[in-house]
């Protein structure tokens, strides 16, 4: 029937498209094919692609996370680094400055044992020299008596008194003083 | 010489009968064959490696992917999701079917008003049918459109039941039309093209005219091959919303 059909149909003139005849296989055909493409398209195409194109997404989202976490890291680092530092700094002055105070202390502390050392002795030094002329001082009278008695025995001939030289030696001196 | 209808001529490969039904194979239903079979090996080979960094081809079925998913999910919305392997598939059953009508000596499916019809037919049906188990008797707000004084229901209400029952019409006729126009043009200047070289020089010459004009319609028949598909797939999707929103 169908076979008859066609072959009538090709000896008309006119658009292939309206040869009815012909529409029973198309339909079929198509739907067969189609129905074939879709099972493919549905089963196996489209969801490899979604799989792949979701990987790459979550890929990318886990790659964008990854490097904030490791930018965070590096930054705690650096501002750890940077604290240190600062912190090194700071204790450096500090201890600077406190070798500086112990060491000015021990300075000072050294100078005034030196001053008191260097003032004691210059005073006990005084002491000696102030006795040293008091002795001389003393020895003075005994001296200048000495040396009258010498004097009245050789100059008058005159055997004197060592006591009565001694004691107007001792009165002239303290003329001598009290002026 | 062949005339220019000659190409879309059905010439049966295998008379076979079902059930009564005419299942023969033709040089139409070789084509389909061959058409899906293309398609099979581009989209299965493209994703067999499914790499992370993507190649060229495999770059080729994630970017049609993504351009109808992205058709989808602008034109029909969130909840069409559910029907994107579908328009998938009529995008590139239609593409495959277009361009492969370019192939000399190939034949076009989709320059057949049936075969479009069909298309067109299922996609109608199933809208109509999704429309219904969505939004029951609701969805015959449809032909009622919202904001309209109520006097003006008597003019617009058959005017939108017509548009709606002319949509499988038109989106057949389109796709078939601009299939048939464009093959009978290449056709009849390539006729031009033979005719001008046996009747001398001056015509072998003047052969260059029809033969460039040939040139620039290919071109423009490979553009009209995404066209139409792109346009067959994107009113689907329209229809589709539509059917999930018919009070739009």
């Amino acid at each position: 029937m169908a076979e008859a059909h066609t072959e009538v149909a090709h000896k008309e003139a006119g658009l292939p498209q309206l040869n009815i005849a012909t529409f029973e296989e198309q339909v079929v055909w198509l739907f067969l094919t189609f129905i074939v493409l879709f099972v493919i398209v549905s089963r196996m195409v489209l969801p490899r692609v979604t799989k792949v194109l979701e990987e790459r997404e979550e890929r990318i989202a886990n790659d964008l996370d990854t490097a904030e976490r490791l930018r965070k890291d590096a930054e705690d680092v650096k501002n750890a680094y940077e604290e240190a530092v600062a912190k090194a700094r700071k204790q450096a002055q500090d201890t600077i400055l406190g070798a500086k105070e112990k060491i000015q202390a021990d300075i000072a502390k050294v100078q005034a044992e030196l001053d008191a050392d260097l003032s004691a002795k210059a005073a006990e030094a005084e002491a000696r020299i102030a006795k040293a002329r008091e002795d001389a001082l003393a020895s003075v009278g005994d001296v200048a008596a000495e040396v009258a008695g010498e004097l009245v025995s050789k100059l008058a001939g005159l055997e004197g008194d060592d006591a009565a030289v001694s004691k107007a030696v001792k009165s002239a001196m303290a003329d001598v003083k009290g002026a | 010489m062949a005339g220019p209808l000659e190409q879309f001529e059905i010439k049966p490969i295998a008379e076979m009968q079902v059930a009564g039904i005419d299942v023969s194979f033709t040089n139409s239903s070789l084509w389909m064959v061959i058409v899906v079979t293309a398609l099979t090996f581009f989209l299965v080979g493209g994703t067999r490696k499914n790499a992370l960094v993507p190649g060229r081809w495999q770059a080729m079925v994630e970017m049609a992917y993504e351009f109808i998913a992205n058709m989808v999910k602008e034109n029909v919305g969130r909840e069409g999701k559910q029907y994107f392997p579908f328009i998938f598939t009529l995008f590139m059953f239609i593409l495959g079917s277009n361009l492969a009508g370019m192939i000399p000596y190939s034949f076009t499916t989709t320059s057949h008003i049936i075969v479009t019809f069909a298309l067109a037919a299922v996609v109608f049906v199933g809208v109509t049918l999704i429309g219904f188990a969505k939004h029951g008797i609701g969805f015959l707000k449809l032909f009622a459109p919202s904001g309209v004084p109520a006097p003006l229901y008597i003019l617009i209400v058959p005017i939108e039941v017509m548009s709606y029952f002319t949509r499988p019409i038109s989106l057949s006729v389109r796709l078939f039309a601009n299939m048939l126009a464009g093959h009978i043009m290449m056709k009849v200047f390539a006729g031009f093209i033979i005719s001008l070289g046996a009747i001398g020089f001056a015509g072998q010459a003047a052969a260059v005219l029809p033969f460039a004009f040939n040139i620039f319609l290919t071109g423009l028949e490979i553009l009209v091959a995404f066209l139409q598909a792109y346009v067959f797939a994107i009113l689907s999707c329209i229809y589709l919303h539509d059917a999930m929103h018919p009070a739009h």
